[in-house]
Parts: structure tokens; C-alpha cells; sequence
């Protein structure tokens, strides 16, 4: 197994080197300048020179040819992982990046573990019991949470919840560490959105694995031999039907990071997706290349998670 | 125009000046000039100018061409007798007008006595209780707090800072709110200020005119990374000398009359030296020490703002507490419009200013009050007068008339709006509305000047952006009439509109903008750069010679009234040639409370003023 690990951590150091090209590449050729984000548009009065602005862009970095400013950021990246000076708060990102980290761990975390759990559940009782109203209930769900856009569902339930009911906060981030009850009443709107998308996606897959486990001979063998309704159905239904589900597991980790920026910015949680979003407004491409490069680590990390699960779940795959 | 009016003040000054100047012209010629020169001392070391003083000196000037015409005549003696009655009479009026300026100066003091006092009586409103303002923008985290270095501002900086010189939001001088509690100014170039006593910061320093000088020098230091953002604004401050731990004196390299508007800005504001000196550039961004009636009590990027009274402000209400009537202030963060207004009809907040989206809905809640400022900001076509086919004035004013403003106003701001009619907005003081300004939606118009312009149907183009993606909708309405009339709307993209037109700092830009802006109420810093040459808003960069010259003047006089003669001009000029800036509509903002919490206002700048904010029961 570790081999296994370590060839796909091998694996992972081209990818992030396309990625470090490709996020550099891709943010330095957008157009507009990104010095904008340290000197604003001059819209109050306040105007520099030539000189100073030859200045500032030597303080933030950005000066240079792109070649060179790409390997003056690789260097500061491998050799001291600083992702440089963010333009805008002129914090360093690697400081900005880890005081928002949390924030989108909680959220990401609980609306992965929710989108799990209910869609594990859900798809389990449909499809065991197909055709049920059970069943057409977690399909409706499971067609409206996929259709549904996340900032849509959002803003009704702040409406309900919050202007209609007064039950929730409509937005804020509270420490679950420091006040447990208080954070609870302040992410459940937000991990709700967040996850309906992953309940749904994950509920129908399951679903339709279970179904086609259900047919399969192994399971009729299993049946036969005078195993229980339960033992069939966690022995062997549903560990085979997990194949296809912990792909999409593995998917959703990465969706989430992307349905964080908006439901951040919406319930103003301060976490890594409202950075990526402001980030993007103010052109600070340094933020950005952070995030991007951290979402990448992420992603391949999950992969990886996801890869060695499917060994735990298939030996033959383990083996390949 | 009101007694305490600080343009009202210097404006005599000016008159002061002017009479000064012609009694020494006289001085050389005869005893008449000499006697006049012992009353122009008197002046200058009187300072304030009475009106009955002002008066006389104006009737002297009057007489003054006079006064030379019998100068040249002189050796008449019949003539030298009359002068010498006339030197008498003018001696005689001349003590008597001592008299009145000392008795002017002795009510001017004592008028300021009574200023003082009332800074210690500021009528006592409820005490106690949290208000939470819902904002867009992190503010402290993004630009910082460090008036070197920040280029924004809101109401959060009046409420931990106080300026020099404040200004109220009819653009008066304030003295009760400003830290230096009178000024002088001594001629066109001097201005000596006179500061508090017993102020201190929130850091328990104290501030005194060594304060304030390292303060406006730091204002301007460009060798502070990304600093010395008032190195413009301040330029004309030639020197500032610290006669006395209270008196600052400012020799400018000419007279300036929006000086001390822009010191009411953040680059005037007071930050405690101390702090500054013990405190990291990066700390000091998000660590602000003022002598604000609030301190900052607890800031974390993005999660949370709190203020809490500075117990030891200098100013006091009646009933003897400090001036801050909240226990806290909460800063909250909700960059979402819509969840914005849901926070505050849900009561999560309990006051903000609501996106022009909104507020059409939350007049309708019963549970809220709102005061609005008019004018705030103008939806303008920010021409470059300088890219053909658009170096066209009927070109420029057929793509005016082509604007349905109208029904831009009712479709994006339910009729809240009012329509442009001059380059400065309805909430400047020195506002002139122009009959000629292309005001009228007309297509009919618009074809017949497009044609009249002589320019080939095959030129008809028009390369431009919206400026923020919130105005995309109402620049679709716009780019949809221009292509009805035959003109193609090259559009250029956000990030391009953000960088290339407004970075390039005083370049040629090669593309038009669809924005919206402020004046902040001064009319100098907004023509300044949009009707100057390589102005940061005018686009073009190029020379605008039938209006530049005015803005000068405009800016070097004291007299209000002489200024807002001049704007006016300037406003009439623009609207025949349509230089830089061309309003569609001035749009007002709105700040609401939820009924139990009052004192919501907004300052001269349009920024929210939170001094006041407490609770009602």
C-alpha cells in the first residue's frame, strides 16, 4: 500500500508544476493590471507618479518580464512556501490563506460530511426499496437539490429562516470551538445549501449502484445461502455499490471548494471562497494563485484519499 | 450665508488683502498713504475682519482710484489742504474702525468661548446599548486605517479619528468637532491654527501641534511604502511650523480655498505619534489610535468589528459622559445586497445603507427610517473628448441626447433619481443647473446633431465599458439607444476598464467609460481632475484650455461667492463643449436605522457619520 501512496504522490509533482505554470500564466495574462489592487483607482482625489508607481511595483513583485516574475515565484514557493505579499491587505498570503483556512474547513467539512450522510441514507432507502413513495420522494430531492442553484436556496432559506421566522441568523461566522450553540445557528443555513447539491448527486448514485448490486448474481447466491436482509445489504450490497459513490465523494470535495464562494460571500463567512471572490474583483492575482495552488493540493489530496479507499474496497485495484 | 461659514471668513480676509496692498501703492506717493498704511497694520494684526471694517475698506477701494488722481495733482496746494482734511477724516475713521475690530475681536473670541463651551454641552441623547451598521466592505482588513496609506475611507474613520478641521455636511466649517479650535488666516498664504487643549489619544498621549505637523508630514511622505497617498491634495502646503504647543502655522505656496475641505479628510486626521513610532507599517493598518469619541476594542479580518466609547474624549456631552452614547459598535460585514437588507429587516443589524436595489423595498418596512442624501453620485458617459469620432462635440451631444435617462431613472431607481444637469451633482454647494445641458432624452435631436457632426456614418463608433459590474444593466440601456441610432458600441472588458483608463495615471486612455462618481460635495478635487489636462478623469489626457484656467481660479480665491460664480461658469462652458464628464443622473443614497436607533446622518463626503448613532427606548 505505501507504494501505492507513494507512486501517486510522485504522480501528483508534475501536476502541480502544469498547475504553478498554468495559475501564474493564466492570472498574469488577464487583462488589466494588477497594480490597481495596491494603488486604486484614483477616484478620490489622490494621484501618484510615474516614479511611484515603478516603485510600488518593485515593493509588490511586479516588476520583471513574466518569465522572470514566474521563477522569482517559484523560488519563494518551494524554497519558503511564500506565495508573496497579497496586493490589497498587504498581508502575507500564506497568513491571509491560513486565518480563513478554518472557516472553509468547518463549512466544507460539515456540508461534505451532511452531503454523505444523507445521501448515503437516502439513496440506501430508495434504492432498496424501488418504486416505493420513499423512492419517489428521494428522487424529487434528488432532482430539485441538482437543479436548485445553491445562491437560489440560499437567499429562500435566509427569507424563511431569518426574515419570515427569525429562528436563524441570516449571516456571520462564529467560532464552533468557542461557542458551539451559537456557530451551530449561524452555519446551518450555509452547510445546508452548500451540501443539498452533494445530497442530491450522492443519493442518486447510490441509488442506482444499489439497484444494479441488487441484480447482480453474487447477491442472489448471498440471498440463498440464508444470510439476513441486513447482513446481504451491508456485506455485500452496499460495500460493492461503494465503488461509484466514493468517486463522486471524491468529486464533491473538489465542488465544494467551487460552491464555497458563493455561499461564503452570501451568509459572510469569512473563509477561503469570499477571499477567492474579492480577491478576483481586486485583481490581487497573489491571493489568487494562492487559493488556486492550495485547492490543487486539495484536490490531488483527495484523489489520493479517494484512490486508496478504492484499493481498501477492491484488493484488485490495489494490485494493478 | 452663515457667520461661522469659513469661505464667509477668509473671503473678508482676501478684501483685507486687496486694501493692504493699494493703502502701500498710496504710502509711496503721500502722507494720505501712510496714514492708510497704520490702518493696514492694524488690520493684519487684528485678524478676523468686521463686516461694519469690511464695509469701509471696500468704500476705500472704491476711492482708491480717486486717491490716485490727487496724488498726481499734489502740488496744488489747494488740493494738499483738501487731502490733508480728507487724511484726517480718514485717521479719525481709521481709529474708529480699531475700536470696532477690537470690539469684533473681543466678540470673536468670545464667540469661540462659547463654542467651547458648547463642545463641552453637546446635547445628551440616550445612552447605552449595541448598534450593529451592516457593511459591504471589510474596511479596517482591505485598505487599512493608516491615513498614509489607505485609499478609502468611511464612517468608521470619524468615528476613531478626528481631522484638524472638520467640516459639516453643508460643507461648513465645524470648529466643535475639529481639533484645532480656531484658525487665523493671517493673508492669502498664512494660515495659523490654534489647537485644543487637554486632547488626548486613546493610547493616553497627547496631542499637541508637534502631533499634528508629524501626522501631515506622514500624509505625505512617499517614502513610505504605498504612502504619501496626500502628497497631491497637499502639495500646496509649503511649510507647517509649530509656533507654540498649540499653534501650527501653514504657509502655502498660494491660496487654496479646498484646503481645508481636504483637511477634513483622512489625510488630516490624528494619529497618536507614539503608536505610529512603536507600531509595524503592516500593524498600523489594522491597529488605529485616534482621539475619536470610539476606540477600537476588538477587530479580526472579516469576522468582527467592535468599538467602545474612549472614555476620555474631549468631547463631552451634558451630561458630563464621554461623547460616544453606544457601549458598542459593531462593524458587521455582509457583502451580499440582498442578505444585507434581510439582516436588517430581520433586526441582525439595525442600521446600513441600502444598495440602490434595495431600496425601493425597505421603504416600504414600516420598522425602518431613512435620511438620503441627494446627489451623491452621478451616472455619467465619462467622455474622452479626445478619441474620435467622440473629439466631436455634436457627436458627443447627440450620444447625450440618445440617453433615455428618464426612463433609466424609473427602471433602475424607481424615480429616485433626479436627471443631470450640470458636471457637478445636485448635492454641491456650488451646483448651477445648465438649460443647455444635454439633458432631454430626444432621438430625433440626437440624428440631426450625429449628421450635423459631419462625421462619415462608417466612423460611428464608440469603444466603452461599464466601470463596475453593477452598472452593466443600466449601460446595456445605454449601448441599446446608441445602437438604435446607428452608432457601434465596441465594448472593452471590466478588468480593461479597471486598469487602463483610471491606473494609467494621468496617460491618454483609448477607450470611454460608463461609471459613476462622486464630488464629495467640493467642487475643486473633481474638476480638478476631470477638466484639467492629464487630469486622472479626463480621459484623454488632453488640454481643455477654455475651463483650466478657471479651475485655478476657482480654487485660489477665498470668496464663496466669487468661486460659485466661477463654477457656475465653468459648468456653462462644459455643458456647450461636454468635456469629461457627462451625468445622466444624480443618485442618492440611503441610510436606514431600524426605529429604535437614531442619529444616522451622513458627513460632507457622503460617508456615513456614526458620532451620533444611539438607541432609543
Amino acid at each position: 500500500m505505501s507504494k501505492f501512496i507513494l507512486a501517486r504522490l510522485l504522480q501528483a509533482l508534475p501536476v502541480l508544476f502544469l498547475v504553478s505554470i498554468l495559475t501564474f500564466a493564466g492570472l498574469e495574462l488577464v487583462p488589466g493590471d494588477p497594480l490597481l489592487a495596491v494603488i486604486g483607482p484614483a477616484q478620490d482625489g489622490t494621484q501618484l507618479s510615474a516614479e511611484d508607481v515603478e516603485r510600488i511595483k518593485e515593493q509588490f513583485g511586479l516588476h520583471g518580464s513574466l518569465p522572470e516574475r514566474y521563477f522569482r515565484y517559484v523560488e519563494q514557493v518551494i524554497l519558503h512556501f511564500d506565495f508573496g505579499t497579497s496586493l490589497q491587505s498587504q498581508e502575507p498570503v500564506t497568513r491571509v490563506i491560513a486565518d480563513r483556512m478554518p472557516v472553509s474547513l468547518w463549512l466544507n467539512g460539515l456540508a461534505l460530511g451532511l452531503s454523505i450522510v444523507l445521501g448515503l441514507t437516502l439513496g440506501l432507502l430508495a434504492g432498496v426499496r424501488p418504486g416505493t413513495r420513499g423512492d419517489l420522494g428521494v428522487t424529487f430531492l434528488a432532482v430539485v437539490g441538482v437543479a436548485a442553484p445553491s445562491f437560489w436556496l440560499a437567499i429562500g432559506l435566509i427569507i424563511l429562516f431569518s426574515v419570515e421566522l427569525g429562528w436563524l441568523p441570516t449571516s456571520g461566522w462564529v467560532n464552533p470551538t468557542s461557542d458551539p450553540w451559537e456557530a451551530a445557528k449561524h452555519l446551518a443555513m450555509p452547510v445546508f445549501a452548500l451540501s443539498l447539491g452533494g445530497v442530491a448527486v450522492i443519493a442518486r448514485q447510490t441509488r442506482s449502484s444499489v439497484l444494479e448490486i441488487r441484480r447482480q448474481d453474487y447477491i442472489v447466491t448471498a440471498r440463498a445461502k440464508g444470510l439476513t436482509s441486513s447482513a446481504v445489504l451491508i456485506r455485500h450490497v452496499l460495500k460493492n455499490s461503494m465503488l461509484p459513490v466514493v468517486t463522486i465523494m471524491g468529486l464533491q470535495f473538489a465542488a465544494l471548494f467551487g460552491g464555497s464562494v458563493i455561499i461564503e460571500r452570501l451568509f459572510a463567512l469569512p473563509g477561503l471562497g469570499r477571499l477567492a471572490f474579492d480577491a478576483t474583483l481586486a485583481h490581487d492575482f497573489k491571493i489568487l494563485q494562492g487559493i488556486v495552488f492550495l485547492v490543487t493540493l486539495v484536490v490531488i489530496g483527495a484523489n489520493l484519499l479517494t484512490d486508496i479507499v478504492y484499493g481498501m474496497l477492491d484488493p484488485r485495484i490495489r494490485y494493478q | 450665508m452663515n457667520e461661522r461659514n469659513y469661505w464667509t471668513r477668509l473671503s473678508r480676509r482676501k478684501l483685507s488683502r486687496r486694501t493692504l496692498l493699494r493703502a502701500s501703492a498710496r504710502a509711496g506717493v503721500g502722507a494720505a498713504g501712510l496714514v492708510l498704511v497704520g490702518c493696514g497694520d492694524d488690520d493684519d494684526d487684528d485678524g478676523a475682519q468686521p463686516a461694519a471694517a469690511q464695509a469701509q475698506q471696500q468704500q476705500q477701494e472704491q476711492q482708491a482710484p480717486a486717491a490716485q488722481q490727487q496724488t498726481q495733482q499734489e502740488q496744488q496746494a489747494e488740493q494738499a489742504a483738501q487731502q490733508a482734511e480728507q487724511q484726517e477724516r480718514q485717521q479719525q475713521a481709521a481709529q474708529q474702525q480699531t475700536s470696532q475690530q477690537q470690539q469684533q475681536q473681543q466678540q470673536a473670541q468670545q464667540q469661540q468661548q462659547q463654542q467651547a463651551q458648547a463642545v463641552q454641552a453637546a446635547p445628551s441623547l440616550p445612552r447605552g446599548g449595541i448598534v450593529k451598521y451592516g457593511a459591504e466592505n471589510e474596511l479596517i482588513g482591505q485598505s487599512g486605517m493608516d491615513p498614509s496609506t489607505a485609499l478609502t475611507q468611511s464612517g468608521l474613520w470619524r468615528a476613531i479619528y478626528d481631522p484638524l478641521i472638520s467640516t459639516r455636511a453643508d460643507g461648513v466649517v465645524d470648529l466643535d468637532a475639529s481639533l484645532a479650535e480656531a484658525f487665523e488666516a493671517v493673508d492669502d498664504t498664512t494660515i495659523v491654527f490654534t489647537l485644543r487643549d487637554g486632547v488626548t489619544f486613546h493610547d493616553g498621549t497627547s496631542f499637541d501641534a508637534e502631533a499634528a505637523r508629524f501626522n501631515l508630514d506622514r500624509a505625505v511622505d512617499t517614502s513610505i511604502p504605498a504612502g504619501g497617498v496626500y502628497a497631491a491634495a497637499f502639495s500646496v502646503i509649503e511649510s507647517k511650523d509649530v509656533l507654540d504647543s498649540n499653534t501650527l502655522r501653514f504657509t502655502l505656496t498660494g491660496p487654496n480655498a479646498a484646503l481645508l475641505t481636504n483637511l477634513q479628510e483622512r489625510g488630516g486626521m490624528m494619529v497618536s505619534p507614539t503608536h505610529i513610532e512603536a507600531t509595524s507599517l503592516e500593524d498600523l493598518r489594522v491597529q488605529p489610535v485616534g482621539t475619536g469619541p470610539y476606540r477600537l476594542d476588538i477587530w479580526e479580518n472579516e469576522k468582527s468589528t467592535v468599538l467602545v466609547p474612549y472614555q476620555d474624549s474631549w468631547q463631552r456631552r451634558e451630561d458630563g459622559g464621554p461623547y460616544a452614547l453606544l457601549d458598542e459598535f459593531h462593524y458587521v460585514v455582509i457583502p451580499d445586497a440582498v442578505v444585507r437588507a434581510a439582516a436588517i429587516e430581520s433586526g441582525d443589524v439595525d442600521t446600513f445603507v441600502a444598495p440602490d436595489s434595495q431600496v425601493g423595498l425597505l421603504l416600504d418596512n414600516d420598522d425602518l427610517t431613512s435620511v438620503v442624501r441627494k446627489g451623491s453620485l452621478h451616472l455619467s458617459w465619462w467622455v474622452n473628448h479626445e478619441l474620435y469620432p467622440a473629439n466631436n462635440v455634436d457627436f458627443r451631444r447627440a450620444l447625450m441626447h440618445a440617453w433615455d435617462k428618464e426612463g433609466a431613472r424609473e427602471v433602475f431607481y424607481e424615480g429616485r433619481a433626479d436627471l443631470g444637469t450640470a458636471i457637478l451633482s445636485n448635492g454641491n454647494w456650488a451646483h448651477a443647473p445648465q438649460e443647455n445641458f444635454p439633458t432631454e432624452f430626444n432621438m430625433d435631436k440626437a440624428e440631426e446633431l450625429l449628421v450635423q457632426s459631419g462625421i462619415p456614418e462608417e466612423d460611428w463608433e464608440i469603444p466603452i465599458t461599464a466601470a463596475w459590474a453593477g452598472a452593466e444593466p443600466m449601460f446595456q440601456a445605454l449601448a441599446g439607444s446608441w445602437e438604435q441610432l446607428g452608432v457601434r458600441v465596441i465594448p472593452a472588458t471590466y478588468e480593461e476598464v479597471q486598469t487602463r483608463p483610471w491606473a494609467n495615471r494621468g496617460q491618454a486612455a483609448d477607450l470611454h467609460i460608463f461609471s459613476q462618481g462622486g464630488d464629495r460635495g467640493e467642487p475643486d478635487t473633481f474638476l480638478q481632475l476631470g477638466l484639467t489636462e492629464k487630469g486622472t478623469w479626463n480621459l484623454g489626457g488632453g488640454p481643455v484650455p477654455e475651463v483650466e484656467g478657471l479651475v485655478q481660479d476657482a480654487v485660489s480665491t477665498y470668496d464663496t461667492e466669487e468661486r460659485r460664480r466661477i463654477y457656475a461658469e465653468i459648468q456653462e462652458i462644459q455643458a456647450d463643449l461636454l468635456y469629461s464628464i457627462l451625468p445622466g443622473l444624480y443618485t442618492p443614497r440611503y441610510f436606514f436605522s431600524r426605529n429604535n436607533v437614531g442619529g444616522a446622518q451622513f458627513d460632507l463626503n457622503g460617508f456615513e457619520w456614526f458620532k451620533e448613532l444611539h438607541r432609543i427606548s
